[in-house]
């Protein structure tokens, strides 16, 4: 080889913008879905300091619940928080069958896997279900 | 070489993350369509008559600890997608505060539980 | 039919004189068929001779012409001007989060080492290992579709420039390499997914993957990267369970 060839070469790396999400959309429906933890942990702490009522010097736990509940704060963040928790169903459930591969028998010849939408109706059946006991045991409980 | 590749304990805190992300789906719905209902005047989230059940208090328990890991867990992946370089310190400060907030939650469900069916002694401010 | 035209946008690079890439506009007329790759081998014929892009089957097949179109990866020999709004410009760049050597020329190189690095190949159990060439593995039908869909790659990079983890944090193996990880672990001719998982198991393995999914949504060859990290994450914490009772 000739050793006396002049290289040019200069790799260019590009900078990581902090926006990297904006430019695309299935980026930013990304970011919407993590976002939604932030709400998570809102319900968690709500449900915390709801519990702790009892235990403060205030009378009536049940009153001080709608109290909290009423709060116009409150209730927009709590109707945020449905909004997030339905959405990340959404987009938990369709992501849960990517890690499942099984087949609908044992048989050697058989490679029909378990289709996604298997997955998908049966969690958002089990959602509706959960649903209907949660609403059922809260109310008449 | 495979000997000096350090094994990483995220399968704990993605399992944890995993079962709070099943119940925030199938629970939180249900829970908060209750709770505006309370918060606009339907009586209808007797809150304090569940965990007064050892099952009630149980199901409360696993939901806010759930929705803790899940969501805080994804909070500190999300630090790296903000471009902040996740250190030990944002580790330390979310996951103390996911096992702080779990035990701090587990002692006020069933503490109401088990002073309200009088297993112990003491009395709420009712 | 009538010919329109398109102006194509590309991000122009040349090391010996640039100091960093800008863009440089093309009118390219085009009709039903015309990909981006023979637009810019018309750009290249007829209006800058000195673009340099890599390409070489035309048909999906070599993974060389993987480039961002309007920001998405894709493959230039697979992409028609016909799926673009022709009165907008078609932006096209080099492939994201890899070096760019010159134009729409990236440095894959680091990939390769990744994908080197996992072990792609089988490795053959040691009863196996002396197993005369005259005799063959049996793989049922139902085996070989454990696998099957994991072995479609050919290395074209898209994957890697869609990740928004291995984009901010080179250090991670990335979707081809973790899908070949998964793709021989479960073959059932091989044995070397302890070795494989030493890599998964590890912080810049699988667990650097926070399931964003554009590799699954980019794949030109419909591979799905994002399912095979999940399996892979399904692996690591067993074998993780397994080493807490039974430690090395």
């Amino acid at each position: 080889m000739d050793n006396n060839v002049k290289s040019y070469r200069k790799p260019y790396n590009r900078p990581v913008k902090r926006t990297w999400w904006a430019d695309w959309s299935f980026y930013v429906a990304y970011m919407l879905r993590e976002g939604t933890a932030f709400l998570a942990v809102f319900v968690a702490l709500e449900l915390l300091v709801i519990t702790a009522l009892p235990f403060c010097a205030i009378k009536g736990a049940d009153a001080a619940v709608t109290a909290v509940l009423s709060n116009p704060i409150a209730f927009i963040l709590n109707l945020i928080a449905l909004v997030a928790a339905v959405f990340h169903a959404f987009t938990w459930y369709n992501l849960m069958p990517k890690a499942m591969r099984m087949f609908f028998t044992k048989k050697p010849d058989d490679t029909r896997l378990i289709p996604d939408k298997f997955y998908v109706f049966g969690l958002w059946g089990a959602t509706a279900a959960a649903t209907l006991v949660i609403i059922l045991v809260l109310t008449l409980v | 070489m495979s000997s000096k590749i350090r094994r990483s304990d995220e399968p704990v805190y993605w399992g944890l993350f995993g079962a709070g992300g099943m119940v925030v789906g199938m629970a939180l719905p249900a829970l908060l369509i209750l709770m505006l209902l309370q918060g606009l005047g339907v009586n209808c989230f007797h809150y304090f008559s569940l965990i007064s059940h050892w099952w009630g208090a149980l199901a409360i328990f696993v939901i806010i600890a759930g929705c803790l890991w899940h969501g805080l867990h994804r909070i500190y992946h999300s630090l790296h997608d903000l471009l902040i370089k996740p250190t030990p310190l944002h580790h330390y400060v979310l996951y103390w505060g996911a096992l702080v907030l779990t035990v701090l939650a587990g002692v006020f469900v069933f503490g109401y539980y088990l002073i309200i069916n009088g297993f112990l002694n003491l009395s709420l401010q009712q | 039919m009538a010919e329109k035209t398109m102006k194509i946008s590309v991000l122009r690079y040349r090391p010996e004189t640039d100091t960093e890439p800008h863009f440089q506009d093309f009118d390219v007329p085009f009709h039903h068929e015309t990909s981006l790759l023979e637009a810019l081998n018309y750009i290249k014929d007829f209006l800058a001779p000195d673009l340099s892009f890599r390409w070489s089957c035309r048909m999906a097949v070599c993974g060389s012409c993987g480039m961002m179109i309007n920001g998405v990866p894709g493959l230039a020999c697979q992409t028609f001007l016909r799926d673009y709004d022709e009165t907008k410009t078609l932006k096209v760049e080099p492939l994201a989060n890899f070096p760019i050597e010159r134009d729409l020329v990236v440095d894959i190189s680091d990939m390769i080492e990744k994908i080197e690095r996992i072990k792609p190949y089988i490795i053959p159990s040691e009863k196996d290992a002396h197993k005369p060439l005259t005799e063959s593995y049996i793989q049922t039908p139902q085996q070989m579709e454990l696998y099957r869909q994991f072995a479609m790659c050919i290395n074209c990079g898209c994957c890697y420039a869609a990740c928004p983890q291995y984009k901010i944090n080179p250090e991670f193996i990335g979707p081809a390499a973790l899908t070949l990880a998964y793709r021989y672990n479960v073959d059932t001719r091989d044995a070397g997914a302890k070795e494989r998982l030493a890599h998964m198991s590890a912080e810049e393995g699988v667990w650097s993957c926070t399931f964003v999914g554009a590799c699954s949504k980019v794949c030109p060859k419909g591979v799905d990267p994002a399912s095979a990290i999940q399996l892979g994450k399904k692996q690591s914490a067993i074998d993780y369970v397994i080493k807490m009772f039974k430690p090395e």
